[in-house]
């Protein structure tokens, strides 16, 4: 398989932006392994939720999505969406951006319409106050520790996503997320069958301190009108 | 932000949330960005559009020179090569670099900088946390046997 160059960004970046590190290129490496996938959706809307420095969804933008998609990303840390920008703009892509909570203000325009859905969320466990102390809708302020704060299990972020799947995904749609081992995997897998979803590996790679998984997550039939 | 954007976010304050679309959106600095013109991509979004509202929200930003929207969609809209034209340019040109997205109910003002809106509601306002932060304890003893 032939590579697709890494996305340029402006060094260096701001503090409080997660840098590019190895969960960001195994996810690269997966949306490359995904590519045809994505491409037979045909998707009209792709989003990534927490961008960061933008290089995901910048990524995604310039070698993955066919044409006619429309991007967009959202992160709670507005210097994220300003480097986000930037990384998109030295790239040539079109991403939109929203400095919000994962995709609340999206609801119900975008009530399952959202074809793909890119999610690096923050997922290392950590207690509850150092969980609040990265949220600002829970009084914290949001600096890098919003890009890995993830409370009980680490999943305290990513459960909000999972759980609101069936009302951002497609028919058809897609969701990438990064786990880690300690996110207890298959116990997410159980739990979102038990909610007509499917979750599947398309990588994994041990990172110096942690198993990393990229997962992709689908439907099990076409959803309940 | 894009007027495409616009046309997809609405107010988040809990008491709005049922219906509090669409916001009004101002402008103090607009952009036009070159992008190449994507006929499928126009007419791909028109289906999802809510196009009186963006009609709405562009004829209140549109400056002289600008291409002008019909006040409904041509019943050819779909393949019209003119109208398709227009509409890309009106959702996916048009950038609204500095502004406000205010909500006709509560009032409340997202304020839009270096053409990124702010649509954070912060504790500190006093405003209910979002709902699913959910706890389960039942999956607890799981796990260990995973590699």
């Amino acid at each position: 398989m032939t590579r697709c160059p890494i996305p340029e960004y402006v060094r260096p970046l701001p503090e409080s932006v997660y840098p590019p590190s190895e969960d960001t290129f195994l996810f690269m490496d997966a949306l490359e392994k995904e590519r045809n996938h994505i491409q037979t959706l045909n998707p009209l809307f792709a989003c990534e939720i927490g961008c960061g420095s933008g290089l995901i969804v910048s990524f995604f933008a310039k070698h993955i999505a066919p044409q006619s998609c429309f991007c967009f990303a959202t992160d709670i840390n507005d210097e994220c969406l300003l480097t986000t920008k930037s990384t998109s703009k030295i790239n040539k892509v079109c991403v939109d951006t929203i400095c919000c909570d994962l995709l609340t203000p999206f609801l119900p325009r975008l009530y399952r319409s959202i074809d793909v859905i890119l999610f690096n969320p923050p997922y290392v466990p950590t207690d509850e106050v150092e969980l609040m102390n990265s949220q600002p809708f829970l009084g914290g302020t949001e600096g890098i520790a919003s890009s890995w704060a993830g409370g009980r299990d680490g999943m305290e972020v990513t459960n909000r996503v999972l759980n609101d799947l069936d009302m951002y995904l497609s028919e058809n749609g897609v969701a990438y997320v990064i786990l880690l081992q300690a996110n207890k995997p298959k116990t997410i897998t159980q739990k979102l069958k038990a909610r007509g979803f499917k979750l599947t590996v398309v990588l994994k790679r041990s990172s110096q301190l942690e198993l990393l998984y990229l997962v992709k997550i689908v439907r099990l039939k076409p959803p309940h009108p | 932000m894009k007027l495409l954007t616009h046309n997809l976010l609405q107010c988040i304050v809990p008491a709005c949330r049922k219906h509090h679309y669409p916001l009004k959106v101002t402008a103090s600095l607009l952009n036009v960005e070159e992008n190449p013109f994507d006929a499928i991509f126009a007419s791909r979004m028109l289906e999802r559009l809510e196009y009186n509202i963006l009609l709405e929200a562009y004829n209140s930003l549109r400056q002289d020179g600008q291409p002008e929207l019909p006040p409904a969609v041509p019943e050819d809209g779909a393949s019209n090569e003119v109208f398709l034209q227009s509409l890309f340019f009106a959702i996916n040109c048009l950038d609204v670099v500095e502004g406000a997205m205010t909500c006709s109910s509560c009032g409340r003002i997202y304020p839009i900088h270096n053409s990124i809106p702010n649509m954070i509601v912060r504790a500190i306002e006093g405003e209910q946390p979002p709902q699913s932060i959910e706890k389960e304890q039942e999956d607890e003893e799981e796990e260990e046997s995973e590699n």
